[in-house]
């Protein structure tokens, strides 16, 4: 592929045309019809979670996905960000977490506020069901909230909640692969405003080249539904707290290859498959094994099992890239 | 009590006031403004955090500048300095050969650990206690079942009595942190908060903070404050401790220093802009009913820096070992009966395999002793950045 200038003011209509070029194979293991005339579960949604996965490795990503559940880890992040709205008017990080958990779990939102988010009915249904989501589980949600959110801002260098004025959350930009079943789903933690154009911004807890290729495919999705690329993108890294500023020319074309990988594992994908597409990239890790649906069998797992470094346990030496 | 290089005092006020207004425990060998003195605990300064960090780097790059990292292995996994590898390699270097091992967890482990979540809950929600008859533990399963599956079902396979006992001590010492913790919410708390400073590349110097909340000298919000909760008594290492988290936060701040541009020193007329903010250590310890503050001068971040390096040190000679199919370094003693790997190590000492042998079961004999430490003797593994891979749909 010819690496993607950003500097084109039409990028956005040049990215459209390499997505649609790269992902042909996967859409044509799709449904025929426009996304939004075919039913939901005859689409097959590649979401920026995906590309994560698929960039760690491949064939796990072509797995069949367990069902999403909630629970402390799921939830947090989904609290912080719906907070950010209430910060404002709250003036304190733990407030605006405390009224955002009780007005999830009543469901009644202040028609006033910005619109409602799709995941309102599954974050107000699971905090709102005692047996699922009892009183000290709440807190525990709360807490990694309000820690997520005062070091968030704090990195961002945010002491007044004043200034949030203007921020967007949780925005979702997307794309659809013309005439076929296929949809990508991103995912942009906020959007700070500046001079005639918001500056996107995630908020990650790693900069693991997995998480970057996500960030990468969510910049992709977010300057074709933006028009124009932004004029900044930001990472705030929580552990170390420190500001990134992404290069912006590197992220099209690897936002693109990071779509691409991931389509063709999640259209891979077949409930009764006991083993991944052959052709897909293994990249085994204590991390990525530990949840992959294909690990029993896997070569590339019993290969990196069988590392000096693995069986020392310090992890010093990394995994080797294997293709089956 | 004192560890040498820190004063330490043991208060009746609560986490909440000290928050409020530290400066009567600074003890800055002056006044609270730190005009006077050169007392060992002055604030560092943007220069003395530059110093610092060079030191690191310059000490860490060249350690790490020749490990063995081929093209053909990929992307470099970053050496994790931790809490529990700093003071495990300090014993004995081989302990760090222990994390491959199943977590292991024994009474005050668990104990432990019902303590912390206790506290990370009252943090957020100072009115929470246990409902009805149900103890600490009961009440906090829902959460403790997901955060630390390990835990629950090991207090499920406990024996009556012993049960009887872990609920006894558990409710004992939890009970009393409603009162030692005040109301935390003012000062912007975050609660079990994963931090790490990267001083070169392919190293990442990582802690967990219990809790840790904006702190007020003199009238106005001038520091932070990072609170350690321990269910047994003060101790000088978790002085060791605070200050390894103290020299993350401390030098997370030079995002912030006004001179990171300038090449080389800044000019000594340049306008000095606001100062780091002082990072203030606490132990909330159980065993004592107790809040302490603990005085983290410059001269303690010097020393942790220093343990960084060590530990580094002896990491990289674990990994050569181990790579080239050799037999680890090892420092057998009598902390050998604490090890996780002692069955497979070989050098314990014949006294040790002995009493493991004969199934004295030490960790359970020993419950309550202040110099156990499960971070010292048991290697917690406390620093897990990556979460369930799990997305909200």
């Amino acid at each position: 592929m010819t690496a993607i200038d950003p500097t084109r003011s039409e990028l956005h209509q040049r990215l459209t045309m390499e997505l649609a070029d790269r992902l042909t194979e996967p859409a044509l293991r799709c449904e025929e019809g426009e996304v939004r005339d075919l039913d939901r579960n005859r689409v097959v949604r590649v979401s920026d979670h995906d590309v994560g996965t698929a960039a760690r490795c491949q064939a796990k990503a072509a797995a069949m996905p367990s069902e999403f559940e909630p629970n402390i880890f799921t939830t947090s992040r989904a609290v912080a960000l719906r907070s950010m709205r209430w910060l404002r008017r709250t003036g304190s990080v733990v407030d605006a977490v405390g009224h955002t958990m009780r007005q999830a779990r009543r469901a009644d939102h202040d028609a006033s506020d910005d619109a409602p988010t799709p995941d309102i009915d599954w974050l107000g249904e699971y905090l709102a069901d005692p047996a699922a989501a009892p009183i000290d589980v709440r807190v525990r949600i709360a807490a990694r909230a309000t820690t997520w959110l005062t070091t968030t801002l704090d990195v961002l260098g945010v002491d007044d909640p004043q200034r949030t004025r203007g921020w967007r959350f949780d925005i979702r930009p997307r794309w659809r692969y013309p005439g076929r079943g296929l949809a990508l789903d991103g995912r942009v933690d906020l959007a700070l405003p500046a001079a005639g154009n918001h500056s996107p911004v995630f908020v990650l807890s790693t900069l693991h080249p997995a998480v970057l290729d996500q960030a990468a495919f969510n910049i992709c999705l977010w300057t074709i539904n933006q028009r124009k690329p932004p004029d900044e993108v930001l990472v705030v890294e929580l552990p170390t707290a420190t500001l990134h500023r992404l290069p912006t020319d590197e992220l099209f074309d690897r936002g693109v290859d990071a779509a691409a990988r991931a389509a063709h594992a999640v259209t891979a994908r077949t409930p009764e498959a006991s083993r991944p597409t052959v052709g897909l990239t293994r990249t085994p890790s204590g991390f990525t094994c530990s949840a992959c649906a294909w690990a029993h069998g896997c070569e590339a797992k019993a290969e990196f099992d069988r590392q000096p470094a693995h069986r020392g346990g310090i992890q010093l030496t990394p995994s080797p890239r294997t293709t089956d | 009590m004192s560890s040498g290089l820190t004063k330490v005092m043991t208060v009746t006020l609560s986490l909440a006031e000290l928050a409020a207004d530290a400066a009567p425990y600074l003890d800055l060998g002056g006044d609270s403004a730190g005009s006077a003195g050169e007392s060992t605990t002055d604030p560092p300064t943007w220069a003395d955090l530059r110093a610092l960090h060079r030191y690191l780097r310059v000490g860490l790059a060249d350690l790490v500048a020749d490990r063995d990292v081929g093209p053909e292995r990929g992307p470099v996994t970053p050496l994790r300095l931790t809490k529990g590898r700093v003071r495990t390699a300090a014993i004995c270097p081989a302990q760090v050969l222990a994390e491959v091992n199943p977590f292991g967890i024994n009474f005050n482990i668990a104990v432990g650990i019902v303590c912390d979540a206790a506290a990370g809950v009252l943090a957020l929600h100072p009115g929470f206690r246990p409902a009805g008859q149900a103890g600490w533990f009961e009440s906090l399963r829902p959460s403790l079942a997901q955060e630390h599956p390990h835990l629950t079902e090991f207090v499920d396979r406990l024996g009556r009595s012993d049960r009887a006992d872990f609920d006894h001590v558990v409710d004992d010492l939890s009970g009393a942190l409603p009162e030692l913790l005040g109301d935390l919410r003012p000062h912007r708390p975050t609660v079990h908060h994963r931090i790490a400073h990267v001083p070169v590349e392919g190293v990442q110097i990582t802690g967990e903070i219990d809790i840790s909340l904006d702190v007020t000298i003199d009238g106005t919000v001038g520091g932070r404050l990072v609170a350690e909760v321990k269910s047994g008594r003060f101790n000088p290492r978790i002085t060791d401790e605070l200050a390894h988290y103290a020299l993350i936060t401390t030098l997370q701040q030079l995002r912030n220093d006004p001179h990171a541009g300038s090449a080389g020193e800044p000019d000594p007329g340049a306008d000095p802009g606001e100062p780091p903010r002082r990072v203030i250590g606490c132990s909330v310890s159980l065993g004592d009913l107790a809040v302490v503050p603990v005085t983290l001068s410059m001269e303690m971040l010097e020393t942790s820096a220093r343990r960084l390096l060590d530990t580094t040190k002896g990491l990289l000679a674990i990994d050569e070992t181990m790579k080239t199919g050799g037999r680890p370094p090892t420092n057998p003693g009598d902390h050998c009966r604490w090890c996780r790997r002692v069955s497979e190590c070989g050098d314990a000492p014949d006294l040790v395999m002995a009493e493991i042998n004969e199934s004295l079961r030490p960790l359970e004999t020993l419950r309550f002793d202040p110099e156990f430490d499960p971070a010292v003797h048991g290697g917690a593994v406390d620093d897990e950045f990556d979460e369930p891979e799990v997305e909200a749909s």
